[in-house]
């Protein structure tokens, strides 16, 4: 049996050099939870490294939640010995393979921390990860719904191969910190004072009005979401041959900044493996996984539709939290897809999806009004084709009538938006 | 800590009494957190607290934990009410029928708490405007229904840094250089940080309960009217430390989330109650705070 004295215990961080075990009476203010959510599929030889990387985290207040998706090669016994009896690990085994974001839905339902980390089991943390991440979280200029961090790109043996991944990079105005100082922050007791200046100068914090083709986050494992916020954005499409084939970060990343923005910490701090066979010994739901993952194969068509399906699913919601503004901005944005994926058919294709879509936007919105805003903001010829193709032979009047003038709204939209870009210059 | 102690820690010179400062938690039904809060007010470092304790005739498990405390602080008020008035209806029952030692005002919401050097740091910059200040109003973490932190900060309606107003250096002593930014009187809109963030002159509460009338709907909270009051008298000082912890009750979509910059937590129905209680508050024949004074 273990006693503990009040007073002897470690304080987890300080606030204003106050050790958090004087902050509140004992255990009433803590560090956040940190769930970490792996998904595994035939990848025995991998999966240990990663609940090692796990197991070895210097952050105090970890869980991990390991959902094994049906694989058949030594993957259980690999999780069951690294596992072990830590006390803070649960293992579920699926009946069948529900795919990279079908078995991180699946974690989710087991997981209690506020800030959530979906590792991919060929992949490996640092020891700092989730310490570095939540310290960005709780520092940070403005609070965010996800900090991604750079990525070390490793081979098969785990050998380092290149020191960054691929992405889009935005750079932080000279002069600005997005870390707030010191003095005013819970500081973890994990990061020193020579890290925190260092996450300082790493830790750009990412305008959610930023277009959504850029791709200025890692992969996969690199990332650390605010539990509600994957809540508020969950799938919603209940066809398993798309839903096995969505991504967590292809999925979550992308609504996620929508609604809540996001930050990029430019310090390496988990592995990213490259290994010779992953694009053909994985199935389709894994692929985006593990080829690069760059903007073009995160830009696939299947995964746009279903980030504009929950927007459209919420907009009620979500028009309210972000304001209509960037609520139909984000939108479309998204429903220039064709342009960004190279699907063959482009605009049937964007037309015929929007048609699909309509029923509810203009519920939410009442028809015009819904007509009014896309029409500033998408060609008119894919509008006009998906209002006709809603409505079929019966397009009523004054929807008829509107439609004569999409073409001038947009133009007047695009009129303003350059006359505000100049006169902000 | 004791008052030479406290002077040295908070750098503070012996030409100045100390104020006696008065907290008042105002509790309905918050069984749940109202240990953690009421700790808090015991465990100030500043050594003249007067610590009052209003319950809003709460039905759950309170006013045993209050009468626990008392027990424990003998010099705590405990003050029952005999029907739940709401949170400025207790506020307003409770100064027309009691007398506040305090020259100082921290008000506490028993969902929320205070750090141990709180008061300290309020009283701080009152005394750095020589008692002139109305209102100050300090940064505080956002914390989750266990008490896990979930962001180092909470979101105005407005960025400060942007709006250019000074920013002033209160004296240091040995807590390390501290900054706060003053507001000017004639700026409008949402400036504080919530419920249990400010601190406010007593003089000013004073007038302001005088002011209001006497049947106060139940839902009318206290900070949407005693913040934008205290500040037309006599603008705001915002504290840049975080010295208190507000909290959000659970992190999942159905309920209250927490505060993002770019996203609203609130559901529509709560900004349409506090667009009424503005509306009241205008209409309610509250002469305007240079107009109570002479």
């Amino acid at each position: 049996m273990t006693i503990h004295i009040a007073g002897d215990e470690p304080a987890h961080f300080t606030l204003g050099g106050i050790p958090s075990t004087r902050l509140a009476a004992a255990g009433e203010i803590q560090l956040p939870l940190v769930s970490f959510i792996v998904r595994n599929w035939n990848y025995g030889r991998f999966v240990g490294s990663a609940i090692d990387s796990i197991k070895t985290q210097d952050y105090p207040r970890i869980e991990a939640i390991v959902v094994d998706n049906a694989s058949t090669d030594e993957s259980r016994d690999v999780i069951q010995r690294h596992v072990g009896d830590a006390p803070n690990f649960t293992v579920i085994h699926a009946d069948s393979n529900l795919g990279a974001l079908g078995g991180a839905l699946q974690g989710l339902q087991e997981a209690r921390g506020e800030f959530i980390v979906f590792v991919d089991s060929d992949d490996t943390l640092l020891t700092n990860f989730a310490s570095v991440h939540v310290q960005a979280h709780l520092a940070g200029r403005l609070n965010i719904a996800f900090t991604s961090s750079a990525a070390l790109e490793s081979s098969g043996a785990g050998v380092l191969v290149n020191g960054h991944r691929k992405r889009s990079v935005i750079a932080r105005p000279d002069g600005r910190l997005d870390l707030r100082p010191a003095g005013f922050v819970p500081r973890l007791a994990t990061i020193r004072d020579d890290t925190y200046q260092t996450l300082q100068n790493a830790t750009t914090i990412l305008d959610p009005r930023l277009s959504l083709w850029l791709w200025p986050w890692s992969p996969g494992t690199a990332n650390m979401y605010r539990r509600f916020m994957l809540d508020l954005v969950a799938p919603v499409c209940d066809d398993p041959a798309t839903s096995k084939r969505l991504s967590t970060d292809g999925h979550y990343n992308r609504l996620c900044h929508v609604l809540g923005g996001s930050a990029f910490i430019d310090m390496p701090l988990s592995t990213y493996r490259i290994h010779g066979d992953n694009a053909h010994a994985s199935e389709p739901s894994l692929h985006a996984m593990l080829t690069d993952g760059g903007p073009a194969t995160r830009s696939d068509t299947l995964r746009i539709k279903e980030i504009i399906r929950v927007l459209v699913a919420h907009a009620d919601d979500f028009s309210w939290r972000i304001g209509a503004d960037r609520y139909w901005e984000a939108l479309a944005m998204l429903l220039d897809y064709s342009r960004h994926t190279g699907s063959a058919n482009g605009a049937t294709d964007v037309s015929d999806f929007l048609a699909t879509q309509l029923p509810r936007l203009n519920a939410t919105f009442g028809e015009k009004r819904a007509l009014r805003q896309l029409a500033k903001r998408v060609p008119s010829a894919t509008l006009t084709a998906a209002f006709n193709r809603h409505h079929g032979e019966n397009v009523p009047p004054e929807i008829r009538w509107e439609l004569r003038f999409v073409r001038l709204r947009r133009l007047k939209a695009q009129i303003k938006r350059r006359f505000r870009k100049w006169r902000g210059r | 800590m004791n008052e030479a102690e406290w002077r040295s820690t908070y750098g503070i010179g012996g030409g100045l009494e100390l104020p006696l400062v008065s907290i008042i938690a105002i509790n309905w039904n918050y069984e749940r957190y109202l240990a953690t809060a009421l700790a808090s007010t015991g465990a100030q470092d500043y050594p003249r607290v007067e610590i009052i304790v209003i319950d809003n005739h709460s039905n759950d498990g309170s006013v045993a934990l209050i009468e626990d405390f008392v027990a424990r602080h003998p010099a705590t008020r405990f003050i029952p009410m005999p029907t739940n008035l709401g949170q400025l209806g207790a506020a307003h029952r409770f100064f027309s029928t009691h007398a506040v030692g305090g020259e100082l005002i921290a008000f506490l919401d028993t969902d929320d708490f205070l750090f141990p050097n709180f008061v300290s740091h309020h009283v701080r910059a009152h005394a750095a405007f020589g008692g002139k200040l109305a209102l100050s109003s300090s940064a505080t973490v956002q914390v989750g229904p266990t008490g896990a932190l979930i962001a180092g900060g909470i979101p105005h309606d407005r960025f400060i840094e942007m709006d250019g107003w000074p920013r002033i250096s209160l004296p240091p002593g040995s807590t390390g250089q501290s900054a706060a930014i003053q507001v000017p009187a004639e700026a409008t809109g949402w400036l504080w940080n919530p419920g249990t963030s400010n601190m406010i002159r007593r003089s000013t509460v004073d007038a302001l309960m005088a002011a209001l009338p006497q049947d106060i709907p139940r839902d009318h909270c206290l900070d949407n009217v005693a913040l934008p009051f205290a500040h037309e008298e006599g603008g705001s000082l915002l504290l840049e430390a975080p010295l208190s912890a507000y909290r959000t009750h659970g992190y999942n979509a159905s309920s209250s989330m927490p505060r993002l910059q770019h996203f609203n937590p609130h559901r529509p129905a709560h900004i349409a109650a506090s667009q009424t209680q503005g509306a009241w508050f205008r209409s309610s024949r509250i002469p305007k705070a240079s107009q109570t004074r002479p």
